[in-house]
């Protein structure tokens, strides 16, 4: 049998093979007890739109396209309403301080990540920017950028939600957070040091894994420390059926540290074999950790916040076991035109085509969950980061399966339209999600109000109008680029120079989106600090008849 | 904190989210089944460009860097390749009115002692060769490369490139090394050179 009959075959058996999986799942055959499968409805409650940025009159608008839960008038009813409460409010304290201590250093890492990430955007249309010294030079500057965002400020916000998340979703208190917070002190040293070494010159040279393995070590022990809450509180859960997001979740927080460790293993790749290792790990770490953490936060966060449930739970098990089983073999297509072997590098691209799988389930169960309620998105900021996000999510997928295609590849390997389309994964899908995870949850943490309601609005302008520059311009300019170095014709400095205004463009958006980021930073360090005008209730039970100290006729 | 402040953002909220069973819809079916059905169709038709039998049958072993011994033979043209040909090129001609010339240069095929010299050390300031003036910058190679080493270059190039001269050997550039020990800087060009020749 030649190479393309048993690649074939194989794929053909597994893929099948997949799918008898799911369908299985679906009919509880792994199940020792079926109706754990049945879905429990939350008893009704009274529920009201959470949003954090409105002025009583737009909520009161808000309220009226989604509808009130009412309250029921059965007593059996009622107790159970209120365990069900005691027990969120149980998970919500033993959360708290943890999760704080996460997004607190997610906004840190945040910060400057975004503007590492600028000053090497503008060092690319001036070169001569900022080269005074060694550290600040592009080739570490831009390391820099990629390292703050996917180890800090991803990682925490990442940790953070689900750490939030988990023990709502089991209905009980997280168990074992004092490791977390062990593994948190840890990862972030790690950090730090890692940082550090790249910035003094010494990294691995692998992109995605430069920080040294020796200092690696602190990220492996802190991310395998981080995941063990969520160990316990499983054993400890106190629900029968698990809810998607904790597949997401729980899959992931398995995931990274695995990845991670056989990535770093010193001395054991070489090679070509280092290569396919090294995009291997490059695209796993995002699609099976940040992807299904931010999956699984919009899973939770979209139907919490319009009040109503996720349609099909067919679907949620087709998007996450296919997310599962194609993602793995991805990264291949970064290798297009290298020199590996060619039956990988087909079955990455295949893999890729067959991406559009978990990503079409996923997008038609929130579309199905969201219709009838887009007017929501009106109203309500902190739904339009998590919604925008999941659009996103749809996007960069649909965009990354088609740019594998070789004839597609040709063309945008190796220029600036890769770059956009890195960011509309990690920024336009991930972070966005982040964004409207952190809005929702912080006041949930810290019993306090977000202080400026206006700053969250201002925040999603600013940072959707940047990133609309940044990827249309980045999209443009990289493809332009693409086809100049292509052309014989042409000599390659054409191929350069025809990128400058786009990557102007880019600093520009990139500038925007930073200045955003420092708004949210300032409204997160605001709220720690308790400043703002204070409220007892929240800001949506502004009491529009309430008596105002404010002077007589005013 | 009062316990009812606590829970005031627990209380407004919606109930936790749950899962409907609605079944897969017509459409999502169809695209898997599309997205399946193209993807055998690419596995079956893409071809397998790197037919592995034409390749050079090289296996792992022959990429195997041979260990540099002491007593191994050290070959002359692999340094010139590494360390000089940036400058005076593969053909050993220079750039004119930049790098000089080795080809049929005076200093080369001259005293190999010179020759030694000025490959330990280098070169800054005025130099002729071959009656153009160049004023370039040669750097030091004393901590670079072994005696043995600079030997083996040497060689190289006074019998490369057209140039005719006999072979230099270790012991001679282990007797310039240790006769101009104290010499820290590049040579001075023609002011400092001229007068060994």
């Amino acid at each position: 049998m030649d190479t393309v009959t048993i690649l074939l075959l194989t794929f053909i058996l597994s893929v099948t093979g997949l799918f008898i999986f799911i369908w299985s799942l679906r009919k509880n055959l792994f199940d020792d007890n079926p109706a754990a499968a049945r879905v429990i409805f939350s008893e009704g409650e009274i529920g009201r739109v959470e949003e954090p940025a409105l002025t009583p009159g737009q909520l009161q608008s808000l309220q009226d396209t989604v509808g009130a839960h009412k309250m029921p008038d059965d007593p059996a009813k009622v107790a159970r309403m209120q365990a069900e409460l005691a027990s969120r409010i149980q998970a919500d304290r033993s959360t708290s301080l943890i999760t704080f201590v996460f997004l607190s250093c997610a906004i840190v890492w945040l910060v400057f990540a975004s503007t590492a990430g600028l000053i090497s955007s503008i060092k690319l249309h001036q070169p001569d920017f900022l080269t005074s010294q060694a550290w600040m030079t592009f080739g570490r500057m831009r390391t820099l950028h990629l390292n703050a965002v996917a180890y800090g400020w991803c990682p925490m916000a990442a940790f953070g939600i689900a750490i939030w998340t988990i023990p709502r979703l089991l209905k009980t208190e997280l168990v074992g957070g004092r490791f977390a917070l062990l593994g948190c002190m840890l990862w972030n040293a790690g950090l730090i040091a890692g940082l550090g070494s790249i910035a003094a010159g010494f990294n691995s040279g692998l992109e995605w894994l430069e920080i040294p393995w020796q200092i690696s070590i602190l990220l492996v022990i802190g991310g395998a420390l981080i995941g063990l809450p969520l160990v316990y509180t499983l054993q400890n859960r106190r629900v029968d059926h698990l809810y998607v997001s904790v597949w997401y979740m729980g899959a992931a927080l398995f995931w990274f540290p695995v990845l991670y460790l056989v990535a770093k293993i010193p001395g054991l790749h070489f090679g070509v074999e280092q290569a396919t290792m090294n995009w291997w790990y490059g695209h796993n770490v995002l699609g099976l950790y940040y992807t299904p953490i931010a999956l699984g936060t919009i899973y939770y966060f979209l139907p919490k916040i319009i009040g109503r449930p996720i349609q099909s739970y067919n679907l949620s098990l087709l998007g996450f076991w296919a997310l599962a089983f194609f993602y793995g073999q991805v990264g291949g297509h970064h290798l297009i035109g290298g020199p590996v072997p060619g039956w990988l590098v087909t079955l990455s691209i295949v893999q890729s085509i067959m991406m559009v799988v978990p990503v079409i389930a996923f997008s038609v169960n929130q579309h199905l969950t969201m219709r009838g309620h887009f007017k929501t998105l009106v109203y309500s900021p902190t739904l339009r980061f998590i919604v925008l996000g999941g659009m996103m999510y749809t996007l960069s997928s649909l965009q990354g399966s088609v740019e594998a295609l070789r004839s597609v590849n040709t063309i945008t390997h190796f220029t600036h339209f890769t770059v956009a389309h890195a960011h509309l994964g990690l920024y336009g899908f991930f972070s966005l999600v982040m964004f409207g995870a952190i809005y929702f949850v912080m006041p949930r943490v810290m019993s306090w109000e977000w202080p400026y309601p206006r700053l969250i609005a201002l925040h999603f302008w600013l940072i959707v109008t940047g990133f609309a520059i940044y990827f249309v311009g980045l999209s443009i300019g990289g493809w332009l680029q693409g086809l100049d170095m292509l052309d014989p014709a042409k000599p390659f400095m054409d191929s350069v120079r025809v990128t400058i205004p786009y990557l102007e463009a880019r600093s520009v958006g990139g500038s925007i989106m930073t200045l955003g980021h420092l708004v949210f930073a300032f409204h997160f360090v605001s709220m720690a600090f308790r400043n703002g005008p204070a409220r007892i209730g929240p800001a949506l039970f502004h009491r529009r008849t309430a008596p105002t100290v404010a002077l007589k006729g005013a | 904190m009062a316990q009812d402040k606590i829970s005031e953002a627990q209380k407004r909220e919606m109930p936790e989210p749950s899962e409907g069973s609605r079944p897969i819809p017509w459409a999502v079916i169809v695209i898997v089944a599309a997205a399946f059905l193209s993807a055998v169709a690419y596995l079956w038709m893409t071809p397998q460009s790197n037919d592995p039998s034409l390749g050079d049958h090289r296996i792992a072993a022959d990429f195997a860097v041979a260990k540099s011994s002491s007593t191994g033979a050290v070959d002359g043209a692999q340094i010139y390749a590494a360390q000089c040909v940036a400058c005076h090129q593969a053909n050993g001609a220079g750039l004119p009115g930049v790098f000089p010339p080795l080809a049929e240069s005076e200093w080369v095929l001259g005293k190999p002692e010179v020759a030694a010299r000025i490959v330990l050390h280098g070169v800054t300031g005025p130099l002729k060769v071959k009656g153009a003036t160049y004023n370039g910058q040669m750097p030091t190679f004393k901590d670079k490369l072994s005696d043995k080493e600079i030997a083996a270059v040497l060689t190289h190039v006074r019998s490369s490139f057209g140039n005719k001269a006999d072979k230099v050997d270790e012991a001679l550039v282990k007797k310039e090394r240790a006769a101009t020990q104290s010499h820290d800087k590049p040579w001075n060009g023609d002011a400092e050179l001229d007068s060994m020749r």
